[in-house]
């Protein structure tokens, strides 16, 4: 009975494999399109959250304490981000979703996982300096954290977009 | 505390040539505004080997280019290694004329093509500063360019045909403004060294001013900036233009990468608000130059 079991086991696991192959690895390509639409999600939340700071800079909308809470959710966020791209999900390998991720993130991981690192570090100075209310300063620190982090990544890592 | 000490003898030592009493001020006065300059001019961003984390204006920055590989000299007041034996009017020649205190010509990967617009006073302000800065015993390396670029006599033909010398003359028909903004992006922020297309002989198009540039530092393409509606920025607003240069934030929430973000951090997030407006003045009256530079 028990070789039985095993035997239908390893039976469905070998058509499992055997359709995955045949159709061009669905289960990878299950993977990678959930991925990037999480990331692509995760990006537009830290747009979002960061022209709320900008409203708050520019037009004085919200509180500091809103605006401190949106640069801990980037911070918390940006934890998250290398596990966002996981292997095969640059735009040589997918095609649907459209994706700017390119190869180089997968061929230079060291480098694209420190600007991860460094956004965190960034947005976690963003909160902080939030926390003050001193607009000027967190005007300069949006900036800081845009181009040594957004700015950086998008320039070694993301496909020129259309 | 050795660095305050160094800079007041500096002082001491300018305002000794000035002739003491109110020179005094004046000079101090100076050192500020040649530090406005300096800053304006992005002489840091060159002059830095930022990647090897090399000393402030020391040198050694390598700038790839079709014609070869350029390092950019210590420009620190050591008197072997860097300006600290130049006088005021070298100082002059090189930034108004390309002219090295031996009398050889620069190559213009030095952009005095730029410069050379400059006001005498903001030369003067800027030589003050940077003669406050630390001295930095650093040799210079050689530039390593192709046969014929590296003979430098080539670069006095090349001066009778793309070079014009001289300040740049105000337009009484345009508003202050406009002119402020014209003098920062072509002469001082030298904005179309880098903006403007080059022709085969690495001189600027002037005639597609700020139209992009296929061929920018590094091999890489730099954008179109005249307000083109298709390839330029002619969408963005003022203000836009403004927040761009202040923090690097695109009207689309991107942000600027590469040499865009040196430039802001070293330069255009330290001008004051007025001279970032008058350069967005300037530039939304450029006539529109339709050109997509991406390679």
């Amino acid at each position: 009975m028990e070789n039985v079991v095993r035997g239908l086991f390893f039976a469905a696991m070998a058509s499992f494999a055997v359709a995955a192959f045949a159709s061009g690895n669905p289960v990878f390509a299950q993977d990678a399109k959930a991925a990037i639409e999480q990331r692509q999600m995760t990006m537009k939340g830290f747009d979002k959250k960061l022209l709320a700071i900008i409203a708050f800079v520019k037009r004085g909308e919200g509180s500091a304490e809103d605006i401190a809470k949106r640069a801990a959710e980037i911070s918390a966020a940006a934890e998250m981000l290398p596990g966002m791209f996981p292997a095969k999900s640059g735009r040589d390998m997918v095609t649907d979703p459209k994706t700017a991720a390119l190869a180089m993130i997968w061929n230079d991981r060291i480098k694209f996982e420190s600007i991860a690192v460094e956004l965190v570090a960034e947005a976690a100075k963003l909160e902080k300096i939030s926390m003050t209310g001193d607009k000027a300063a967190i005007w300069a620190q949006i900036g800081i954290l845009g181009r040594n982090t957004c700015g950086a990544c998008h320039d070694s890592f993301r496909a020129e977009l259309d | 505390m050795r660095r305050a000490a160094y800079s007041f003898s500096i002082i001491t030592a300018v305002l000794g040539s000035l002739g003491g009493g109110p020179a005094h001020a004046a000079s101090v006065e100076s050192v500020t505004r040649g530090e406005y300059v300096f800053n304006a001019a992005g002489c840091a961003g060159c002059h830095t080997d930022v990647k090897t984390k090399g000393p402030p204006l020391a040198g050694g920055r390598v700038l790839a280019t079709p014609f070869g590989s350029f390092y950019s000299p210590n420009i620190t007041p050591n008197q072997i290694h860097g300006i600290g034996s130049w006088s005021q009017e070298d100082f002059i020649a090189a930034l108004r004329q390309g002219i090295a205190p031996d009398g050889t010509p620069y190559y213009p990967s030095f952009p005095y093509t730029s410069f050379t617009g400059m006001s005498g006073s903001d030369i003067v302000d800027l030589w003050t500063y940077v003669s406050t800065r630390p001295a930095v015993p650093r040799t210079d390396e050689r530039h390593k360019l192709q046969f014929p670029f590296n003979l430098r006599i080539l670069m006095w033909g090349w001066r009778a045909l793309f070079f014009r010398e001289g300040p740049i003359e105000a337009d009484p028909n345009r508003s202050e403004e406009w002119n402020r903004g014209s003098y920062l992006v072509r002469a001082l922020s030298h904005c179309g060294e880098c903006h403007t297309p080059r022709n085969a002989f690495g001189a600027v198009d002037h005639g597609r001013e700020l139209g992009g540039n296929p061929e920018g530092p590094n091999g890489k393409s730099v954008p179109n900036i005249t307000p083109d509606d298709a390839t330029g920025i002619g969408s963005w607003s003022d203000e836009e233009i403004v927040d761009f240069l202040s923090i690097g934030m695109t009207p689309e929430g991107d942000f600027a990468g590469g040499a865009m973000t040196e430039v802001i951090d070293q330069s255009t997030s330290k001008l004051n608000d007025a001279d970032r407006r008058a350069i967005a003045v300037y530039i939304k009256a450029l006539p529109p130059v339709r050109n997509q530079p991406k390679k």
